[in-house]
């Protein structure tokens, strides 16, 4: 059901559609949440793998059975490569076999251009992430490793070539997830790198039977992360000690950056593998802070530390705040941390009703996706084990890590920060019983809902297209993509907030969150039952604001820093 | 024969047995069999051993709970909680099936859990332990309302209550009520101090109450304190006692060694290798308490045997560094700590003992370099702190020791030489009151080091405000310290007869200051024995040997 794009906006840079200057007021105190008029629609995600021909099988080596990595690794990206306007699929594999980049073709098929793209890269693959590091207006990437990391930059003709040594770029440390931020506002995009543990060669560790089994994270040391900074010209230097961040070593596996304390610059959040998590609040002078625990945000409402693996953040209860979430160990509960609107966080997980459902499960990949654009940002949670469990029906039995495999998890806002676990609703995004690790959301297909991308270790990757009926009309959605002209890419660290139908939604342009996963580089919006958007307000990484004004909607925007388009 | 056998359970179905009520009518469950084929031998030997009882007695609730014990400990939980279940429906009055499923289930199903949790609370309604569990599970399930009432009903059975107390803080802090939730969760500190728990929730108070330097200072103890506080709850000790594996009796192990009992961490540790010889962390741990036992040369083949294994673990060569420095064998030392720190940067450990070296090689100004980097690294690291406050007391900096035990003694969870350096060095400074604190807790963890000891003895008998003194405790102090150092030992002698004058027992004080004296006139310690002697004169006036008034003094 995949519907053609109505505007069918191309998203280079000189294109989209035309735009009034609004005025430059603050905008209204923020509400949001589904249109109580019109009741929730029912999700439904179709997969779309084979008839798509994205056909890709995560390999995790011939090494030692319970060599850590194996059970880690890996992740996803969604990007436009190629700078045609939709959104192409890389997805990372294990050692000894390339990653694969598939280009999305005009009918809707994948075709895998890894060889020509150059962009297989052969290290033992954990995760991607996405961004155009030398402002050069096309997506490049960084990849993940166990093992050193690469940075290819895109040549601007769907062509890559590995500049991680001309860049500087150097991380021998085990990474999982990444991501591009511009920290210091100096218009180009920094990289932070979570790394993960010091384990230098395979080793078997066992369970409390005494069962060979893979490690946990605690027997073996933490390692510290890495903040790159971009000098503008093509390189990077490793500024982890200056900035603070080298200060205090752990067990990094997801990140998320975004301006937690709203304060105007990006900090980073950090969330660790059995250990108390990182909130680097960003100093605003080249330093950060590290702040979780004094701010709640790093361990959960028993003081327990916890497995986190992915993270997201988005405003669940459209009080104007970033909420934060993390998937965990089985036997932990995922958890919510919202914001309490003074900088600090509460662990509200049960309350939201997502502790239960995840209890039995373990969590990576991860994403606040508003699936039926009703205005609420719904919630993905992937699944699968680091620690044999029971055989759950529907699974592969054959398959050496059946006994890793677990469903996925999908919850529905009610617009106030409440869910509701809707996983049997939803086919086979959760019927399929995988080793799952990555999730990106995108809007593949551009028809204005936000479509999933699972990665699974030791599986196949699988696309799922968002089929969630449109109801009677009240499903309305707008996609904005911000681009500052002077950078030419799109804005990182952009907010961009949306006014339709009396209800105030924001949003912040940056793909990098989830486990080891970039996705859609755009913001995406559910409208409910508002046809038409009155205003969009867009504050720039550097603090400007910029208003445009009313326009239709179910529509794909490229909204240009500077002019009224 | 069979028939008959079948005959026979008919009856006793009908009748019940022995005039008891018949027992309640509960569906046959097929015994678990969990896949174990390659767990250690003795957990494979245990779960068989307990399915056979159950096989033959499987009416008994006592065999399906125990074989859900032995499941449980290996955490093998699923099946575990079958065998509660079914224990707990063949005997419903025994509140430990639905208590330890509840458990279980806590953090796999808390809607379950809770239902579990109540039946068991009915049957057991005056364990504390019980409702402090069963108000976690109904906080972990958005149940708030619920868990303040079984919290509050746990405090009253028990007001040592520390887990209610942090769940009435939490409560009390997510309702805004910061005043409450500060005095709940100071009051959970009083009990245990040394509980990440507690130090987590007050850094969110005090930040919510705009004292951003106490919520650091807690934030910095939640690093200091990784672990959760254990609870003791004899139920679940039941369900420890029954794990045989490896790993199990390597945490038990530690468990011992924590506790000073080496012995049996020594034995603790010789099983777990036995059972995981593969295990760099058995052979680390056995050569470990081999060299708190002295008995290091006997450790060095446990860390060759590391070695062996691997390599490129910088715990073993930490660990061997420090046998190796036991043994005086410092270039050896120094060079295994170099490669620790080149396979892991950050070990903040080999980092300390590389300023060890440096100090004991008399390299005092490289050996701070190096406490500093371990304390940069680790801003908690105990032995560095300490480290830093003798070289400080020893230059003369009284100020900066005592930053560093103050430092030392929290992160330490009342390390006692801190502690005790610390209390005397605030009572000198006539804070009396923080010193008495310092030492209770102190005492409380280490109530046989002869420095807290001295310091305790000597403050209860000599302090000069009279709020602080105790001349019963001081004696029974002293005489503690006499048993520990012997009846030759003046210092120990002199504090005796300070506590016994306080006590208002001069003739005995009289008594011991003559011994004293004797062994100091013996030893020809004369300036001693005359400072002996002017004592002595006080004491046969009737005057106690107070300490004179700090005018900073409270």
């Amino acid at each position: 059901m995949e519907r053609a794009n109505p505007t069918a906006a191309p998203l280079a840079l000189a294109a989209g559609l035309a735009w009034i200057a609004g005025c430059t007021g603050d905008p209204p105190p923020p509400t949001g949440g589904p249109d109580p008029a019109h009741p929730a629609l029912s999700v439904r995600l179709v997969e779309i793998t084979r008839q798509t021909g994205l056909v890709f099988e995560h390999d995790t080596g011939e090494e030692a059975v319970y060599a850590m990595p194996r059970i880690m690794g890996s992740g996803a990206a969604l990007l436009d490569h190629d700078g045609d306007g939709d959104l192409d699929i890389y997805l990372v594999t294990g050692p000894g076999r390339p990653n694969q980049l598939f280009a999305r073709g005009s009918d809707g098929t994948y075709r895998d251009v890894t060889d020509e793209s150059g962009l297989g890269d052969m290290g033992y693959g954990m995760g991607a992430a996405v961004g155009d590091y030398d402002n050069d207006g096309d997506a490049d990437v960084y990849v993940t490793n166990y093992g050193p990391d690469a940075l290819y930059r895109n040549n601007g003709d769907g062509t890559f070539t590995d500049a991680t040594a001309a860049t500087g770029i150097d991380n021998q440390a085990w990474a999982c997830s990444a991501g591009f931020v511009d920290y210091d506002l100096d218009g180009h995009l920094d990289l932070f790198v979570a790394n993960y543990v010091h384990y230098p060669e395979p080793k078997v560790c066992s369970d409390d039977a005494g069962r060979p089994e893979f490690c946990g994270p605690l027997a073996s040391p933490p390692t510290r992360d890495v903040l790159f900074h971009n000098n503008g010209d093509g390189t990077f230097d490793d500024v982890s000690a200056a900035a603070g961040i080298a200060r205090i070593a752990g067990r990094g596996l997801g990140v998320m950056c975004e301006d937690f304390d709203g304060d105007g610059d990006p900090d980073v959040y950090v969330a660790n593998d059995g250990e108390a998590n990182f909130l680097w609040l960003n100093n605003g002078d080249g330093t950060f802070t590290e702040s979780a625990t004094e701010l709640g945000a790093a361990l959960n409402a028993f003081a327990s530390t916890e497995a986190s693996m992915g993270v997201t953040a988005g405003d669940i209860d459209a009080d104007g705040d970033l909420d934060l979430f993390m998937t965990h160990l089985s036997r932990e509960s995922n958890t919510l941390y919202r914001n309490d609107g003074t900088g600090g966080f509460d662990d509200v997980t049960a309350p939201a009703g997502l502790a239960g459902p995840s209890f039995p499960l373990t969590g990576f990949g991860t994403a606040f996706v508003d699936l039926d654009n009703d205005g609420a940002l719904d919630l993905v949670a992937v699944n699968g084990r680091v620690k044999r469990g029971a055989l759950i029906e529907g699974v592969e039995p054959t398959s050496s890590l059946a006994a890793y495999a677990e469903p996925n998890l999908v919850f529905r806002n009610d617009g106030s920060g409440r869910f509701a676990d809707i996983s049997d609703d939803t086919g086979p995004f959760c019927g399929l019983v995988e080793v799952s690790r990555g999730l990106a959301a995108g809007d593949i297909d551009n028809d204005g809902d936000l479509d999933l991308l699972v990665s699974n270790c030791h599986g196949p990757a699988r696309l799922f297209r968002n089929d969630t009926p449109q109801g009677r009309g009240d499903a309305h959605w707008l996609i904005v993509r911000a681009v500052d002209p002077a950078r030419r890419r799109d804005a990182y660290g952009a907010v961009v907030t949306v006014t339709a139908g009396g209800r105030v939604l924001r949003r912040t342009i940056n793909p990098g969150h989830s486990y080891a996963s970039s996705g859609d580089h755009r913001a995406h919006f559910g409208l409910g039952a508002a046809v038409t958007v009155e205003q969009i307000e867009i504050r720039w990484p550097d603090g400007h604001r910029q208003h445009f004004g009313p326009q239709p909607a179910d529509r794909i925007v490229t909204l240009i820093r500077g002019t009224t388009r | 024969m069979s028939r008959l056998v079948s005959g026979c359970i008919l009856v006793l179905a009908l009748v019940g047995c022995g005039g008891a009520d018949p027992p309640a009518r509960t569906a046959r469950v097929p015994i678990p069999d969990p896949e174990v084929a390659d767990a250690d031998p003795p957990v494979r030997e245990k779960i068989a051993a307990a399915r056979t009882s159950l096989r033959r007695s499987p009416d008994s609730a006592g065999a399906w709970g125990r074989l859900g014990m032995v499941l449980d400990a290996h955490g093998l939980f699923a099946p575990a909680v079958v065998c509660y279940r079914q224990a707990a429906a063949l005997d419903p009055g025994d509140g430990r099936w639905p208590y330890l499923a509840g458990i279980v289930l806590a953090v796999d199903d808390p809607v379950e859990a809770i239902t579990l949790l109540e039946r068991a609370a009915a049957l057991t309604p005056d364990s504390a332990v019980l409702l402090e569990t069963y108000g976690d599970a109904l906080l972990r399930a958005g149940r708030p309302g619920e868990a303040r009432r079984r919290y509050e009903r746990a405090l009253a059975i028990d007001p040592q209550s520390r887990k209610a107390l942090l769940g009435l803080g939490e409560l009390a802090l997510r309702h805004g009520a910061l005043d409450e939730a500060l005095a709940r969760l100071q009051q959970a500190a009083e009990l245990e101090f040394c509980d990440r728990e507690v130090h987590a929730r007050l850094a969110r108070v005090h930040r919510r109450l705009g004292d951003t330097d106490s919520a650091r200072r807690e934030t910095l103890l939640v690093r200091a304190y990784p672990d959760l506080a254990p609870v003791s709850d004899p139920v679940r000790a039941l369900v420890t006692a029954e794990a045989v594996s490896a790993k199990a009796y390597g945490q038990r192990g530690l468990r011992a060694l924590a506790g000073g009992r080496l012995d049996e961490a020594e034995q603790s540790f010789r099983v777990a290798l036995d059972l995981n010889a593969a295990s760099v962390r058995n052979h680390l741990n056995l050569a470990g308490v081999l060299v708190r036992q002295g008995r290091t040369g006997e450790a060095m083949t446990y860390f060759e045997d590391a070695l062996a294994l691997d390599d490129r673990d910088p715990e073993v060569h930490n660990n061997l560094a420090v046998a190796l420095m036991e043994l005086g064998r410092l270039d050896e030392a120094q060079d295994h700590l170099r490669t620790a720190l080149q396979l892991d940067p950050d070990h903040d450990e080999a980092q300390f003992n590389v300023g060890t070296i440096l100090h004991q090689r008399g390299a005092v100004e490289e050996a701070v370099t190096a406490y500093h980097r371990a304390l940069e690294i680790n801003p908690v690291n105990v032995p560095a702190h300490l480290a830093l406050a003798r070289l400080h007391a020893a230059r003369g900096n009284t100020e900066a020791a005592v930053d560093h035990w103050r430092r030392a003694s929290a992160f330490g969870c009342y390390e006692p030489e801190a502690t005790a350096n610390l209390a005397m060095a605030e009572a000198r400074r006539g804070r009396f009151d923080h010193a008495s604190v310092l030492l209770r807790q102190g005492l409380a963890r280490a109530p046989d080091h002869e420095p807290m000891l001295a310091a305790a003895a000597t403050i209860f008998a000599t302090c000069p405000s009279a709020r602080y003194r105790n001349g019963a405790e001081a004696v029974r102090l002293a005489n503690r310290l006499v048993e520990l150092n012997g009846s030759e030992h003046v210092p120990t002698l002199n504090l005796l007869a300070a506590a016994l004058a306080e006590s208002r027992d001069f003739e005995g004080a009289i008594e011991v200051s003559r011994q004293a004296l004797e062994v100091a006139r013996r030893r020809g310690e004369e300036d001693l024995a005359a400072v002996i002697e002017r004592r002595l004169d006080l004491l046969r006036s009737g005057r106690p040997l107070h300490q004179p008034a700090n005018p900073a003094g409270n």
